[in-house]
């Protein structure tokens, strides 16, 4: 028997059907790259029917769409008319991003170390302790060529001013 | 009865009616194998090349060889006031299987929890084959090891004997509304006059103290689990979101099977009393003051929760079987059930791939290429961990839960399935190490139950020595020891309705 | 000028005075302010810091990872303990790249890769912790973590059954080292069985461990098992371990013998399964789930309230999800006022007796009809109208919702730590309240390797050339 849970529509796009909404399921999914709709019929993850295309509107939007030949170009979620928004997140959906949120102020407007290291002119972390990580481990440190700690070879140089810095501490 | 008998009835048992359901059944059914087929030399493994380190821990730390080691609790009086909440009874439990003498002060009628069956079917209670008291499983298992008493505290007479008794007790546990116990100068306040050294812990929901403190119904309902557990966040962001399954569904917040709020707050206060203990016998000579309320308890191990609410207004979601930190770290569902399958780091995550792309590489392929999850951290997105599922649950639609698992137990992936409670008891490893074991009752017979995790232990490895007992069965030992009060005594205190006399 | 007298109990040595009759501040007579004053005033999250802690001494060994086994050592160090987490050099532990939805980070993980954050998955696992570096690979190591061993009460590991042993720093070495020693073993499957070889992690645990069977809406009903949403199977079985750990204190005062506890943090879960295993072994029953019922009470559960209570606000999960309340009326009184309160009072007629109302048939119609009444309710006019009628109706809390509880800040519950290293965290506090010598979460973690100095130069007197060397060779 045919499984479907990424659907790949001859478009070249990738809907995934995500298993626990699509577990029993009866109705009709829009493609999420070329707005074709299909109709399936799941029950207990087997597919029973489908996917048969039909010209009709959709009932449900997949959550999330690639394509492979397109150097895995993503339609994300929540996007208007092709992927169906999801409600179950941490805050508004609008700055959902999926990726490091950097700050130095917390919730109530105080300073917190949630940003990488910054240089001393930036003026935000100079004055805790370990103050030694902001002079040494800075962004513009780190990005310098010479900086002692970078991995060669899964082995790291050792460089003597820093290091001897690092004891003083 | 003989084994054989059990045999039989097994066999040819038909479930027609709830009443089939009511006999005896082996267990095991299936024996796990000896320890000598799986230290034989023919499956010698290079983690433990020369057998020494299996030969160490099935002599010393096996639970079998606990029998005649030392207690770690000897000589500690426990008196547990509890009644209806599972706090108590966790710590009393806890206390007791590590050696203390736990005795638990019950009203003459008896903790409610005796006769909570499960869907108020009375089928299912357990019954005394002396005299055929009745008793509802779960006093059974949360009860272990602890001596039943009776004493009406709402009687003068039965305050006076509880102070007699607090004064040999080391610690005294109670979950009664705040401040009930100091109205009956049976509190903190008072025992700590006649016994310094006494170690008072108090359980609740929210507190003895505060805006929002315990309170009880117009007609005197207390306020029970999983009241902590909403109040704590812990329900709000447990279930499945609408987005993966409907709310008409279940896709709803939701609350844990058992009491769990209750429980945390039974081992954090077992932990707080045990620390007491230590600065008491060490530095202090004293006892103290202790309060486990299962709101506090649950939210001080609801990871980062609050703090990340304090980083950026973050209120996390509900993931169903999910879990919004990792990739991969869920159960999704399979062709006979759900199959949890975990492992986040490259080594393990690239190492479930493999096995994914065994049977379906065009899946696997759609995983392995895509730039977007090839760091670590970025799976943890949500578009991350919809396709990693999708796409393993894909490949578990055609595998059931043991093909799944042993699958990727060959890879050395932290794999295992989602296990019915039938199944667990019959689990080979857990069986082996007595996870579930069956003990032998003097009243009830045979019980099949959890064992204490805290019982593979080199010196002093906790044990189940008896389940929950009848109803004030104990009222003539501890009387005795601990009161001075005999038999004839116990009579008439029974008679003013100050305790009860327990008779064959 | 005075003459000064020495005092043999001075105010404020919470230790060696006798219990107290009077408030040392305002000489108020204990005995005769009000219950609740006098629980303010033995817990006065104030006060946390002029009181003793209860472990100070002990020290313990943190080889740990993730959460189960590191918060062994992470409550230790809220008692007083100090405790040292010794991760691999640079890598350190993997929970440092935890994080939800992959967006919290507070900054640096480790002095050598400052660009990369540590999770907030990392958190309160390992407060209060000093953090070291060592390679148990290397041969020297054997002999530096001897010499902490050696100065040590407690140590915690979580690596595969033997691999300790292997190294030759596992229990049946270390007992010849330091007999003393309490050798705490926390993982999935424990070290002897079928499968002690077996990864775990915490929801390994609640899958096979019991907790799954039980939690989540039945499949009849559509649902599936739900997981719970921490790691409760991590912290709790932590805390289990804990237990095992001061409990062999206990024993070691008369003895002086230390103990290895092998735990395994499926058995907790099992162990908290209720009446499950009882019920199966007597009647063959096997345990379901019931969603956000009660198997033993009626009416003891949650129910969705029609509207939520803040429509308007940017996060769903206000927005949409402030929308429950968990009612409990299970004693035959509230019940019958339950039933008048939202016009049925034909169910209290029908389910009078409480073990009736537990029936699942009951249970069905019961909340479908308390779902009905407040279907065109929100949740604060639901709770406000059950409280008034004296019942007891909980609104189900947001995170959102515990940060503006007045009742979690005056009991301390919640608490703003100033880390030396972080900034302001918020922490869920230790919190469990303890009149003489409470808890307390002193910073929340530190970069991989902070403490080295710390700990191999001040403590254990290694000098610094000879650090500098392990360091060069990647073994610190």
């Amino acid at each position: 028997m045919q499984m479907v849970y990424y659907w790949e529509h001859e478009c070249g796009w990738v809907n995934y059907l995500d298993p626990y909404y699509f577990w029993n399921f009866e109705g009709k999914v829009k493609c999420a790259g070329c707005d074709k709709v299909a109709r399936f019929r799941f029950l207990n993850g087997m597919l029973l029917e489908g996917p048969t295309e039909v010209d009709e509107e959709a009932d449900v939007l997949p959550l999330y769409a690639d394509n492979p030949d397109r150097g895995y170009e993503a339609i994300k979620v929540g996007t208007e008319g092709k992927t169906r928004p999801f409600y179950g997140l941490m805050r508004d959906p609008a700055t959902y991003t999926g990726k490091a949120r950097i700050r130095t102020e917390n919730f109530r407007g105080k300073f917190i170390r949630a940003t990488p290291n910054q240089p001393k002119k930036a003026g935000v972390i100079e004055s805790r302790r370990f103050a030694w990580i902001d002079r040494t481990k800075s962004k513009d440190v780190w990005e310098k060529d010479s900086y002692p700690g970078k991995p060669v070879y899964g082995r790291f140089k050792v460089g003597e001013e820093v290091e001897e810095e690092h004891l003083e501490e | 009865m003989s084994d054989e008998k059990y045999e039989e009835k097994y066999v040819e048992l038909e479930i027609n009616d709830v009443k089939d359901t009511l006999l005896p059944r082996p267990w095991p059914v299936t024996e796990p194998r000896k320890r000598e087929e799986l230290y034989a030399p023919w499956v010698k493994d290079p983690r433990d090349p020369d057998g020494s380190y299996g030969e160490f821990v099935e002599e010393n730390i096996h639970y079998r060889k606990a029998v005649g080691k030392p207690w770690a609790l000897d000589g500690l009086i426990v008196l547990d006031c509890t009644v209806m909440g599972m706090a108590g009874a966790i710590a009393a439990s806890y206390l007791g299987e590590l050696g203390a003498t736990v005795i638990k002060v019950e009203p003459i009628e008896g903790d409610p929890q005796r006769y909570w069956y499960p869907f108020g079917r009375e089928e299912y209670a357990f019954e005394d084959i002396y005299t055929g008291e009745k008793v509802s499983p779960t006093f059974i298992h949360e009860h272990r090891n602890e001596y039943s008493i009776t004493l009406n505290l709402e009687t003068e007479k039965g305050r006076e004997l509880f102070k007699k008794l607090a004064v040999h007790a080391d610690i005294v546990l109670e979950n009664y509304p705040p401040g009930t116990f100091d109205e009956w100068g049976i509190g903190y306040r008072q025992l700590s006059k006649i016994n310094p050294k006494l170690i008072y812990a108090w359980f609740g929901q929210l507190g003895q103290w505060g805006s929002m403190k315990d309170r009880v119904s117009k007609y005197g309902q207390w306020m029970l689990d999983p009241v902590g557990l909403s109040a704590s966040e812990y329900v709000h962001s447990t279930g499945f979101p609408a987005d993966l399954l409907p709310r008409e569904f279940g896709g709803n917040p939701t609350r844990s099977g058992e009491w769990v709020g209750d429980i945390v707050a039974g081992v954090w206060g077992t932990v707080a009393i045990l620390a007491a203990l230590y600065y008491r016998e060490n530095v202090s000579g004293r006892g103290q003051f202790i309060e486990a309320t299962s709101a506090e308890s649950y939210m001080e191990i609801l990871d980062f929760n609050i703090s990340w609410y304090a980083y950026d207004g973050s209120i996390k979601a509900r993931i169903g079987g999910w879990d919004p930190n990792l990739n991969q770290y869920a159960w999704n569902p399979c062709k006979d059930g759900y199959m949890m399958i975990g492992g986040q780091s490259d080594r393990l995550w690239y190492r479930i791939l493999q096995v994914i792309a065994q049977e379906d590489p065009e899946g696997a392929r759609l995983i392995a290429e895509d730039p977007f999850l090839k760091e670590m951290a970025a799976r943890n997105a949500l578009e991350g961990l919809i396709k990693t599922y999708t796409v393993t649950a894909h490949w578990l639609v055609s595998n059931t839960r043991a093909e799944a698992e042993a699958k990727m137990n060959a890879r050395e992936v932290a794999a295992a399935p989602v296990l019915m409670i039938d199944e667990i008891a019959e689990y080979e490893h857990f069986v082996y190490r007595g996870h579930v074991m069956e003990i032998m009752d003097e009243h009830y017979g045979r019980v099949l139950i959890s064992n204490s995790p805290l019982a593979h232990q080199h010196r002093t490895p906790a044990r189940i020595k008896w389940v929950g007992r009848p109803l004030g069965l104990d009222n003539g030992e501890i009387f005795a020891r601990y009161l001075g009060v005999g038999p004839e005594e116990i009579k008439k205190l029974a008679r003013e309705g100050v305790t009860t006399w327990y008779h064959e | 000028m005075e003459k000064k007298v020495w005092d043999p109990n001075p105010p404020g040595s919470w230790s060696f005075d006798p219990p107290r009759d009077t408030d040392p501040v305002t000489g108020d007579d204990l005995e005769k302010i009000p219950f609740e004053e006098y629980c303010r005033r033995m817990f006065d999250p104030d006060k946390v810091w002029e009181k003793p802690e209860a472990l100070k001494g002990w020290r313990h060994i943190s080889s740990t990872m993730y959460i189960l086994s590191p918060h062994v050592g992470a409550t230790l160090g809220e008692f007083g303990a100090e405790v040292i987490k010794v991760e691999m050099p640079k890598l350190g532990d993997p929970m440092r790249h935890t994080s939800p939805f992959n967006e919290a980070y507070l900054w640096p993980e480790t002095d050598h890769r400052p660009m990369v954050g540590t999770g907030m998955g990392f958190l309160h696992a390992n407060d209060n912790k000093y953090f070291i570096t060592l390679d148990y690979h290397a041969p020297e190591a054997k002999e530096l973590y001897y010499d902490l061993i050696r100065i040590s009460d407690s140590m915690a590991e979580c690596y595969r059954p033997g691999t300790f042993y292997r190294w030759g720093i596992g229990y049946p070495q270390l007992k010849e080292v330091n007999p003393r020693l309490i050798y705490i073993y926390l993982g999935g499957f424990g070290n002897y069985g079928p499968r002690r070889y077996g990864g775990s992690y915490d929801i390994l645990g609640q899958a096979v461990g019991g907790l799954a069977a039980i939690t989540g809406w039945h499949e009849d009903f559509g649902g599936h098992p739900t997981k719970q949403t921490n790691w409760l199977i991590d912290w709790y079985s932590g805390l289990t371990g804990l237990i095992g750990v001061l409990a062999a204190a206990h024993y070691r005062r008369k003895t002086g013998l230390g103990t290895f506890i092998d735990l395994s943090q499926i058995s907790c879960s099992t162990r908290a399964t209720g009446y499950a295993f009882p019920l199966y072994g007597r009647f063959g029953v096997v345990r379901q789930r019931w969603g956000n019922w009660d198997t033993l009470l009626s009416v003891h559960g949650i129910i969705m309230t029609g509207k939520t209570d803040e429509p308007e606000h940017p996060n769903p999960q206000i927005s949409v999800e402030s929308r429950y309340v968990m009612v409990s009326a299970f004693q035959d009184e509230d019940f019958r006022e339950l039933c008048y309160v939202i016009g049925r009072p034909d169910l209290w007629e029908k389910y009078s007796s409480a073990r009736e109302r537990v029936k699942p048939e009951a249970q069905i119609e019961i909340y479908r009809a308390l779902e009905e009444w407040a279907s065109d309710k929100s949740r604060s006019e639901v709770v406000e109208t059950l409280n008034n009628a004296g019942l007891i109706a909980v609104p189900v809390f947001s995170a959102k919702d515990v940060y503006e509880c007045e009742h979690f800040w005056e009991r301390g519950t919640l608490r703003w730590v100033d880390d030396p290293i972080f900034g302001d965290v918020l922490t869920h506090g230790a919190t469990v309240k303890m009149s003489e010598t409470p808890p307390r979460v002193k910073w929340v973690w530190r970069p991989i390797g902070a403490d080295n100095i710390r700990i191999y130069h001040e403590l254990l007197g290694y000098p610094l050339p000879k650090l500098k060397e392990l360091w060069e060779k990647g073994i610190i």
